[in-house]
């Protein structure tokens, strides 16, 4: 109940967001991708590059779930910074990604992608199954049918991102 | 009205009221300015809370709106609760959905479409909805009721404190001014009951107790001062009285011997003078008359001399027995008809003295009160008198009458005669003194002393106005009376 609830609410959001004619019923990914924007929200890129950077660069890695939902992200503010949507076509890419989308296609080589990223600084971001626990700094889980999400602050720390407390509230768990 | 109030009351109540009001006034108008001004703050400050705390908890609340975390909101606003005065608080989405709510009182309900505003006090609540916003984004919204009924509590309370405040002030001054005005008062009630002893007593010995060294005392020593210089100057008084009375006393009883004395000498002295002079008259007339032939011219003359000298002395004598009679005459008033008087007088002058023409005027029904015998004596003097002094006219006149016009009336008689200078007018009326010499005219000098004696008797005045050579009138008033009434 709760559940369906929250998914309604998270279609008006995304609504807002994506175009007025969109009738469709909403997916798990859709709810994701609203929770990427959403998560921007609360993050500070402590590095000065990431920090510095007028440009928010969300990328995706992989061959990823979202179609073009993602799209009417593309040039939107968030934090006065502009999002740019970029679909990776290799983990070497991700130097200048602020936001790292991991898809579900890429976690045979999650250990290398991680390593990669904390380099990077980037937020990674995933729905690979024990993905936090492996090193990932917010990891999807569904608990019920609901959508929710992990996050490990020691990675956060790692990459010097600052996770918003009102964000640390809402995850299932926190690994510390 | 209320003035006269207020100048009744004790001074001891005028104290205690003004004491009272002072005081009272002072913690009642801080009390009242207080309660005005935390009235009027307090709402101001109230929405100022309660606006920080709203943007505290939509602040907490955008990671849960925006992920959808209906518990966290839940519990983001039950941290309200801490917060007594907060009624009804409503977490809105962007749709104007609620996502949460926290009713503290029952009677209120999140509304349907709320509308952001600032904040207004409306039906002893105060209303707040504000948007929530993330990253300049409205996400939501979040309404807020608190009741005021903290705030009547606190000015409610203030307001008991300032009337406990006052009245504990009250009876504490009651308190007080009591026991220091009876140090006030007290010498000024005890200052005006010896002054009210002294003035209804008479007694000048007393004196107020002196009991404080202010003005009052200082008022209480003048006043001591100011009895002891009365107690002694009536003493004074009382002792020169005393000394007075006994004075006239012995003044009066010394003058009432000399008095009676006097009156004896008098009588007996005239009584028993005529007894000789009858001798020497007599015998005088018997040498005329039996020895006259013997006698020269010079020694007849001599002889008749010594008979007109006793004759005059013995008229001399009968005027005082008369000025005498006056004196101890015992009045009898009665109805006088001095016009009748008047007239016996002048048909026994015109008797006497048939060859004098005088025009006489007495004017008719005159009559007064008063003793007939002395009126008369008074009466036959004055027109004996004019009739004596207007003896050298060729015509003669003499008029009597009166002028009613005047209270009490003025009798006059007047003559056309010899008249006198108005220099001597005060000599005329003692005993014995004459203006003109026996020569000029016959007289005693008594006559007019007499008649003096006789108006005053009456208790009226006489009074006289004469030009030389063109004659005299005497004017007098009786009031008899004034004599019954004494």
């Amino acid at each position: 109940m709760i559940g369906a609830r929250r998914l309604i609410i998270l279609n008006t959001i995304l609504l807002s967001l994506w175009s007025s004619g969109w009738a469709r019923a909403t997916t798990d990914y859709e709810i994701k991708a609203a929770y990427l924007y959403n998560f921007v929200k609360f993050v500070q890129w402590e590095r000065s590059a990431h920090a510095l950077s007028p440009e928010l660069n969300l990328c995706i890695l992989g061959r990823h779930p979202f179609r073009d939902v993602l799209a009417p992200l593309n040039q939107r503010k968030v934090q006065n910074r502009t999002i740019h949507i970029r679909y990776l076509d290799d983990e070497r890419q991700m130097m200048e990604c602020h936001v790292l989308f991991v898809s579900y296609s890429e976690r045979k080589q999650l250990d290398d992608i991680l390593s990669l990223a904390d380099q990077a600084k980037a937020l990674t971001v995933s729905d690979i199954r024990g993905f936090v626990r492996d090193g990932g700094i917010i990891g999807f889980v569904t608990v019920g049918n609901v959508i929710r999400f992990e996050v490990n602050l020691v990675s956060a720390r790692a990459s010097e991102i600052h996770l918003s407390s009102k964000l640390l509230e809402l995850a299932e768990e926190v690994v510390k | 009205m209320k003035v006269s109030f207020w100048s009744k009351l004790p001074i001891r109540s005028k104290l205690l009221l003004l004491t009272l009001f002072s005081s009272v006034m002072g913690p009642l108008v801080i009390a009242a300015s207080v309660i005005l001004y935390e009235a009027s703050t307090y709402r101001l400050e109230n929405l100022q809370e309660v606006t920080v705390i709203a943007n505290i908890v939509a602040d907490r609340s955008t990671a849960a709106l925006v992920f959808g975390d209906n518990n966290q909101l839940q519990e983001n606003l039950a941290s309200l609760q801490l917060r007594k005065t907060i009624a009804l608080a409503c977490m809105y989405d962007e749709t104007d959905l609620v996502r949460a709510s926290l009713i503290l009182d029952e009677s209120l309900n999140c509304p349907a479409a709320p509308v952001v505003h600032e904040g207004y006090y409306a039906e002893e609540y105060l209303h707040i909805t504000q948007q929530v916003i993330l990253d300049g984004e409205p996400i939501g919204k979040l309404l807020i009721q608190a009741s005021l009924v903290e705030l009547r509590r606190h000015l409610g309370n203030f307001a008991l404190t300032a009337l406990l405040v006052c009245l504990v002030t009250i009876v504490a001054i009651l308190y007080v001014a009591n026991v220091l005005q009876k140090r006030i008062t007290d010498p000024l009630i005890n200052l005006t009951e010896t002054a009210s002893r002294v003035a209804g007593e008479k007694n000048y010995e007393l004196r107020a107790e002196l009991e404080s060294q202010d003005e009052i005392g200082k008022l209480v020593e003048t006043f001591n001062d100011m009895l002891a210089t009365i107690e002694e100057q009536n003493n004074h008084i009382l002792k020169s009285n005393e000394e007075l009375e006994k004075t006239v006393a012995t003044r009066t009883s010394e003058l009432l011997t000399a008095n009676k004395e006097l009156e004896a000498f008098s009588y007996s002295v005239s009584h028993d003078l005529r007894q000789p002079l009858r001798a020497i008259d007599g015998f005088s007339e018997a040498i005329l008359e039996d020895y006259g032939d013997q006698l020269d011219e010079m020694g007849l003359s001599y002889l008749q001399r010594v008979r007109s000298a006793s004759q005059r002395m013995g008229a001399l004598i009968q005027s005082m027995l008369v000025l005498s009679r006056v004196t101890r005459h015992v009045i009898a008033l009665k109805e006088v008809n001095l016009s009748e008087s008047a007239e016996a007088v002048r048909q026994s002058l015109t008797d006497e003295n048939p060859e004098r023409q005088v025009q006489w005027s007495i004017e008719p029904g005159m009559v007064t009160k008063g003793d007939a015998n002395l009126l008369n004596i008074a009466l036959s003097n004055l027109l004996q008198n004019a009739w004596k002094y207007s003896s050298k006219e060729a015509q003669a006149e003499i008029r009597f009458g009166v002028d009613r016009s005047a209270v009490p009336p003025v009798f006059y008689v007047s003559d056309n005669g010899a008249g006198f200078d108005m220099k001597y007018a005060d000599k005329l009326f003692v005993a014995f003194s004459r203006l003109h010499s026996p020569d000029e005219f016959e007289g005693s000098g008594i006559g007019l002393a007499t008649v003096n004696r006789v108006i005053n008797r009456h208790h009226g005045r006489i009074w006289v106005e004469s030009t030389l050579n063109e004659g005299t009138t005497f004017y007098f008033t009786l009031d008899a009376e004034h004599n019954a009434a004494g």
